[in-house]
């Protein structure tokens, strides 16, 4: 279908992207991925030939490109691209009727067999209800599926997207590489749509092609460059920013402030929520002991936590429950998540009461799904927000007394 | 200053110096020949776009070149013209560059500023004429004027002909001036004479409704009205007076207007009398020490004076004045800067601005520099009076008695000035 | 379906707009500072009776005007709808590629330079309409040369309006070292009017303008794809560079033309794709230039009516006029629909 040799990209004699070879066949959705400026865009156009490539061909069902001709192209290829449109007061039926330019006569007159294809177009976007709204006053999610529409209904076999995904919402953005994902199955058509949403284009499509440094990779599996780390190469992920393998999320990590230490007690998910609060917050944590896979170890991992952890479904051994209360020791502030507790992490409860003794001071968040199993004697909160209110003054206090430690220390 | 009054504009034409060169009569040949090329590749366009509409105008410019020897004498007597001897008054035309009148078989011969022909044949008889020109019946009786000018030379006419101004039936911005001639003035508001719009947009369609036998017009570079003119069959004839570079050689138009009259002996007398006048205060003041004077207005730094061959130079040197500029080789006014004028400085013993000033600070705001002169500190600085751009003309006497006494006060001790004011 | 009936809509616009011609025709023709009742002015239209003068006047002064004042109106106002759409710019107007700057300029010239230099005849009428011809010319040459060459749209808007400022340089240091008489003159030239326009030039401007509102139908259908932008127009298989070379040349084409006959005639441009806009309420070029061509030319010609009937016996310029009564009209219509 469309495949390229040793493609050289870019503008004049600024080489972008150089030697690229690609193969796309119909009914794949590949996915373009890569830092700002790495030439997704630059590839992309040359692929629609909006550029001319700087060295190398690409072909189209065999044929070089360069050997079609403008009409023939627009007949193969449609584009989305991320410049504005101005649209003034036409409708979006008459927007997507201009991807029939090369099938209309001089006035661009409308058979109904266009009309059919332009009402096919719009119907396979989801979009048959915008048709007689104007394009200018449709949301961004909206407009996406018409410009979508648009190029469909040029009927060509390979749809090329810059960041079709940029400007819209979460929702937006999801349901938009869905719709593409569903159209290339549908019309077996070949989708390649550049992205930043690198964590959603691993997710959906078929195939990933990663630019940077002047280069190609294309990953015929995508979760193939989850596993080599890919990604956070990719972006250069460093510290505080990181890369969960797992959830296919981006971390930020913030745990800035290192004056005092806070301990958190959880497992079995009730974590999550706490770490993200600390994160937030920018207080550094330490936690366990977890169970190794637990989403609580994953989070905690993936956001910077020291996690004093135990192999998964063993009993908490000697020596992770002598460095947790080492570590322990050494808190200001307990935090305790109220995990299920069950025989394999029965010594967090043992935890608990190493710190009553050691006088730290503790607080209890219990969700309501944790309703009753809460530990007596301790100070307990069940609102996130009022968590969030006590950790804030407390930890003001902590680090006054700190600084009058030290001019005590110094007078003496 | 330039959207001021159209009266003060108007004017200036033929007193601040002349408009332009006299291409078409001085500099001969060359135009000729650009204008002919010229007119090649515009009947080319013409002929390859629109042929079928195309109007072929009714002017005739080639040059007609039989030479006349003989003179023109009252139409009245013209029945035996070609073999009697001329007996009466030579319309010779003695300092006008612009205009010919002569005489054959029966008709006047009138050539007008841009060289056009007319044949002018006296009401109800037969022209024997072979020339081709255009044909007006003489005496005219309908009069379209365009410039005050004219209606300054007609006014002249009025003391021998004192019902000439009748014929007038429009003037062209008519109702724009402030007039000085008070039956024009009364006329156009009763309505008797029409105001036919402006020189750059007339009202064609009055013009036609008053079915004018003549319309006297000025020309300019880029004027369209004379090709509307020719595509709707009315008959003008241009006065560029104020092209002439000599004043007695504006005034001299007085015959060619006349002539449309059949007033030559009348035009002839009245021309002859003010040069005399004019030759006598020439007279009076030749053997005076000459004063240097410098004639110029000025506008925003940039200086407008009279050329060194202008009317104004001219009426100068017959004065007997030395003016600061003679030398400088322009038939109309020209563009100097300021620091060119205060090299004279030391010289200059009159100024006149040829414009309406209300004192010398005026003039000195723009340029400064000249407060050092002896016109400025002995308070020999003129102006203009309004109502020099109508009666100047028409009383061209009255101008040069002006313009004499200024520069020789001593000849003139109980002059009063009518078109310059003194300024303090 | 309530698609059809919005189509006819359009339709219906452009017919009423069609009607209104004839009607601006028959006032124009009528109305002056002399009376003609409407009957004998049709009547002498169509050459009844005897040819006199009212005759003349109606078919060698206001025949004339009005139609060219109709087709000026028509080329300003095709040529501004193009050029909006073309230059993605709602304030782009026939004159921003420069073609009237080069017109004066060339005027200029001949009226400043024109003696010293022994061009032509100063006193024939027509030396001013070829030097505003040449000008014209020459910056559409160079503008649809620049046009071939120049990758960026926006560029090409820049480089119209350098050119404008580089004309307007040379006029103004003309107009500096000129004196006042010749100024004056350039002035009544720049100021636009079709006073005293002749047939002659009538015809040249109708076939002009027919072969303009002809070519410019060609034109419709890819400038709805340079709305979108120019990728997505070239990505649908159109040829840039013909349509920027072929956009250019018919507005500066129809601009120069205008510009020569009637001088630099503003406003009309500007406003009458907006007002078509507003009217047929869509953005399709295949309806907006012919709605703009019919808007500007009933604007212009109703302009050309009060400009010679307010101020009777004078005539006004007429870019006055139209700014006068086009500008509260085209911001009434613009706040009124939000802006579009």
């Amino acid at each position: 279908m469309l495949n390229t040799s040793h493609l050289g990209v870019g503008y004049r004699n600024r080489i972008v992207i150089n030697d690229a070879c690609l193969e796309v066949k119909p009914g794949e959705l590949v996915g373009v991925v890569g830092p700002n400026a790495s030439g997704k865009s630059t590839l992309l156009k040359t692929l629609a030939k909006l550029l001319k490539p700087l060295s190398g061909t690409v072909y189209i069902d065999g044929k070089s490109l360069a050997e079609l001709s403008a009409r023939d192209v627009a007949k193969k290829i449609g584009i989305v691209l991320t410049e504005r449109v101005q649209s003034g007061l036409l409708t979006s039926f008459e927007i997507v009727a201009m991807g029939r330019y090369q099938y209309t006569d001089m006035l661009a007159r409308l058979t109904p067999h266009d009309r059919q294809v332009i009402m096919d177009a719009l119907r396979s976007t989801g979009a048959s209800s915008l048709a007689e709204r104007r394009f200018s006053e449709l949301s961004d999610g909206e407009k996406q599926r018409i410009m979508i529409a648009r190029a469909l209904a040029q009927e060509p076999s390979i749809l090329i997207l810059d960041e079709p995904t940029t400007h819209l919402d979460a929702k937006g953005r999801i349901e938009i590489m869905m719709l593409l994902r569903k159209l290339s199955r549908m019309k077996k058509i070949a989708i390649i749509a550049s992205t930043h949403d690198v964590e959603l284009a691993i997710r959906l499509c078929d195939k990933l092609v990663v630019c940077s440094s002047g280069k190609i990779k294309v990953y015929d599996v995508p979760e193939q460059l989850v596993e080599e780390g890919g990604v956070e190469e990719l972006y250069g992920f460093n510290n505080g920013l990181s890369f969960c393998k797992d959830t296919l999320a981006a971390e930020p990590v913030i745990n800035d402030d290192e004056d005092f230490r806070i301990f958190v007690i959880a497992g079995g998910g009730s974590g999550v929520i706490i770490y993200r609060l600390l994160n937030r917050l920018g207080y550094a944590f330490t936690t366990g002991v977890l169970h190794e896979g637990d989403i609580d170890f994953i989070v905690a991992k993936s956001i910077g936590g020291r996690v004093i952890s135990e192999r998964p479904f063993k009993e908490i051994s000697d020596d992770s429950y002598t460095e947790a209360l080492r570590e322990l020791q050494k808190s200001d502030l307990l935090i305790y998540a109220s995990p299920p507790i069950a025989k394999i992490n029965q010594r967090n409860f043992e935890l608990l009461t190493a710190a009553k003794e050691l006088g730290l001071p503790i607080i209890q968040y219990i969700r309501e799904s944790n309703i009753g199993n809460y530990a007596m004697g301790i100070h307990f909160v069940d609102s996130i927000s009022l968590l969030a209110n006590m950790l804030v003054e407390y930890c003001k206090g902590l680090s006054k007394d700190k600084d009058k430690d030290i001019l005590v220390a110094k007078t003496e | 200053m330039m959207f001021f009054n159209k009266n003060v504009i108007l004017a200036t034409l033929y007193l601040n110096g002349c408009w332009m060169d006299n291409p078409s009569m001085n500099k001969g040949s060359s135009t000729v020949v650009i204008g002919i090329i010229l007119s090649l590749v515009l009947g080319l366009l013409i002929g390859v776009v629109s042929s079928p509409f195309f109007v072929k105008p009714a002017t005739v410019t080639e040059k007609i070149t039989f030479v006349s020897t003989s003179h023109v004498t009252r139409l009245t007597t013209q029945t035996h013209t070609e073999t009697v001897t001329v007996t009466k008054n030579i319309p010779e035309i003695k300092y006008a560059n612009l205009f010919d009148i002569s005489f054959y078989k029966g008709c006047k011969i009138v050539k007008d500023a841009l060289n056009r022909t007319f044949i002018l044949v006296p009401k109800n008889e037969q022209s024997q004429c072979d020339i081709e020109g255009i044909v007006i019946r003489v005496p005219i009786e309908r009069v379209v004027l365009m410039s005050a000018t004219q209606v300054a030379l007609l006014e002249r006419l009025k003391e021998l002909r004192p019902n000439i101004l009748d014929t007038v039936v429009g003037i062209m911005w008519g109702r724009q001036y402030d007039w000085y001639f008070e039956d024009i003035k009364d006329a156009l508001l009763s309505g008797r004479i029409k105001d036919v719009g402006g020189p750059e947009a007339p009202n064609y369609e009055e013009i036609l409704m008053l079915n004018p036998d003549i319309v006297f017009i000025y020309a300019f570079p880029g004027m369209e009205a004379m090709s509307k003119f020719d595509e709707l069959g009315i008959k003008y004839a241009v006065i560029n007076e104020y092209l002439e570079n000599d004043p007695l050689g504006r005034f001299e138009w007085i015959k060619f207007i006349a002539t449309f009259y059949d007033l030559d002996t009348e035009a002839i007398k009245i021309f002859n009398k003010a040069e005399q006048t004019i030759n006598s205060i020439a007279i009076k003041v030749a053997d005076n020490k000459p004063p240097s004077i410098a004639w110029f207005s000025v506008y925003k730094g940039i200086v407008y004076a009279a050329g060194g061959e202008s009317y104004v130079a001219k009426a100068l040197r017959q004065l007997n004045a030395e003016y600061i500029f003679s030398n400088v080789k322009e038939t109309s006014s020209f563009v100097t800067t300021i620091e060119e004028l205060l090299g004279h400085a030391n010289e200059i013993e009159i100024i006149i601005y040829p414009g309406i000033a209300s004192s010398v600070s005026d003039i000195l705001l723009e340029a400064s520099g000249l407060s050092e002169t002896s016109a400025v500190k002995l308070g020999r600085v003129y102006a203009y009076t309004p109502m020099i751009y109508q009666l100047g003309f028409y009383d061209i006497e009255g101008w040069y008695q002006d313009l004499a006494s200024i520069l020789h006060p001593e000849d003139f001790p109980d002059h009063q000035l009518k078109y310059f004011i003194r300024l303090s | 379906m309530s698609r059809i009936v919005f189509r006819q809509s359009k339709f219906f616009w452009i017919g009423a707009l069609l009607l209104l011609i004839p009607l601006i025709i028959l006032m124009s023709i009528t109305i002056g500072s002399v009376d003609i009742p409407p009957e004998k002015a049709i009547s002498k239209l169509v050459n009844l009776g005897e040819p006199d003068t009212t005759s003349i006047i109606i078919n060698s002064i206001r025949l004339p005007r009005v139609i060219a004042a109709l087709a000026g109106g028509a080329a300003l106002g095709i040529s501004g709808a193009i050029l909006q759409v073309f230059f993605r710019n709602p304030i782009a107007d026939p004159y921003v590629i420069g073609v009237s700057s080069g017109s004066a300029l060339f005027i200029a010239l001949a009226i400043f330079m024109g003696t010293s230099l022994g061009i032509g005849n100063p006193f024939s009428p027509y030396t001013l309409y070829i030097a505003g011809f040449i000008g014209a010319l020459l910056v559409s040459i160079f503008m649809i040369f620049a046009s071939g060459i120049v990758r960026s749209i926006t560029t090409l808007l820049i480089i119209g309006i350098a050119i404008s400022y580089l004309a307007s340089a040379i006029t103004s240091i003309l107009q500096v070292i000129s004196d006042i008489e010749r100024l004056h003159v350039f002035i009544f030239w720049i100021m636009g009017s079709f006073s005293g326009v002749k047939w002659l030039f009538v015809n040249f401007l109708l076939i002009s303008i027919i072969i303009g509102i002809v070519s410019s139908m060609f034109l419709a259908k890819p400038l709805n794809a340079f709305m979108l932008s120019e990728n997505y127009a070239q990505s649908m298989g159109i040829n840039i560079r013909i349509i920027k070379i072929g956009a250019i040349a018919l507005t500066s084409f129809l601009t120069s033309i205008v510009t020569v006959v009637a001088g630099p005639v503003g406003f009309i441009g500007l406003v009458s794709p907006h007002i078509s806009r507003h009217i047929s309420d869509t953005s399709d070029n295949r309806f907006i230039l012919p709605t703009s061509a019919i808007v500007g030319a009933i604007i212009t010609a109703s302009a050309d009516l009060a400009a010679r009937t307010l101020l009777m016996p004078r005539d006004l310029p007429i870019t006055a006029i139209t700014a006068l009564f086009g500008a509260p009209l085209v911001i009434a219509l613009l706040l009124r629909g939000g802006g579009s």
